[in-house]
């Protein structure tokens, strides 16, 4: 009886994962900016969501189209872990900020796992140069933490990038 | 719980046991006792092999206000402590050339998880994103390599390393993280 519960509750988060992911998909084909340098600082920085996107790319291959967007959005993110860059425009804390976010994320080996699944994608990006963080990349966006649930009330209550 | 409140679980137990008890760990517990930040999980899987009095131990955990093999895991709203069944564990069988780690001794109460690569391998069965997770610390903070992964996976149970996807779970972790 309880491994049944068990299941459900697995299930369950795991469902609300694949919603994010499938979120993540649909924003990247817009186009837009925004949506797609939020989604790179969740694959950049945050703890969980580049794994529920590998989960996700093991049972499912995204059409060409989409698979270019998801490439952009990999590159973005590796860009994301690149050198601070050197702005007047903005506040140290800011800068402090993202070098918190790039530790825990580069602790995380996370490099690696993005170039394993642009890979995966159909593009090697071993041979990415180096450079500093896009300016875009400086706007902190809030990262989706180890609960899906808790952002997805954020999506269905109508998130605000 | 999180990190410290995982701690604060320890030192109630260690308070509330009257017996030497020694409990092994696995899973998001034993993660969160090894230093990953952020994340939390609802249970602390003990492993069967863990030296301890039920009744102690089941007393010990109503005592401080968590739940102890609860039935109805799934609504549980308490964190709680859950010996794994001997028939669910994926895990590689103990070596004496790579020794648990001691994540809390107290008075009573010790706390060890297995080698880093063996917490890896008993990931392989059920690979969810927080798994991979936990995976890419372990790898990171331990600074495993290959070797030790293909080392801990050649001790499983004969019938685990003959799994389908336990082999390919393996073979993603080896691609995406080495």
């Amino acid at each position: 009886m309880s491994r049944r519960y068990s299941e459900t509750r697995e299930n369950t988060r795991r469902a609300g994962w694949e919603r994010l992911v499938l979120q993540f998909i649909d924003d990247c084909a817009t186009g837009s900016a925004r949506d797609l340098t939020y989604w790179a600082q969740q694959l950049a920085y945050a703890p969980v969501f580049v794994n529920a996107f590998a989960v996700w790319l093991r049972e499912n291959r995204p059409d060409a189209g989409q698979t270019g967007k998801l490439l952009a959005a990999i590159e973005l993110a590796l860009n994301g872990l690149d050198a601070l860059p050197e702005v007047h425009e903005i506040d140290s804390s800011a800068l402090l900020r993202l070098a918190r976010r790039q530790a825990d994320a580069l602790g995380l080996r996370r490099r690696m796992v993005l170039k394993s699944l642009s890979r995966r994608l159909g593009r090697d990006l071993d041979g990415l140069p180096m450079g500093f963080v896009p300016h875009r990349m400086l706007r902190s966006y809030p990262l989706i933490g180890w609960k899906p649930e808790a952002e997805l009330a954020g999506v269905d209550a109508g998130r605000v990038n | 719980m999180d990190a410290q409140r995982l701690l604060r679980i320890f030192e109630q137990l260690d308070e509330a046991l009257t017996e030497t008890t020694q409990l092994d760990i696995r899973g998001g517990a034993a993660a969160l006792a090894l230093g990953l930040t952020g994340r939390v999980t609802i249970d602390i899987d003990v492993l069967p092999d863990s030296r301890f009095i039920e009744a102690d131990l089941h007393m010990a955990c109503r005592s401080i206000g968590i739940g102890f093999n609860p039935r109805d895991k799934d609504i549980s709203e308490e964190d709680y402590l859950e010996v794994v069944p001997e028939e669910t564990l994926v895990l590689p069988i103990p070596s004496k050339d790579v020794p648990y780690n001691t994540v809390f001794r107290g008075r009573h109460l010790t706390v060890r998880t297995p080698p880093a690569a063996d917490l890896v391998v008993g990931k392989l069965k059920r690979i969810e994103p927080e798994d991979l997770t936990d995976i890419e610390f372990l790898i990171s903070k331990f600074d495993l390599k290959e070797g030790d992964i293909k080392e801990s996976y050649s001790r499983l149970p004969h019938r685990f390393q003959e799994d389908h996807v336990i082999k390919d779970n393996l073979r993603y972790v080896l691609e995406d993280f080495f």
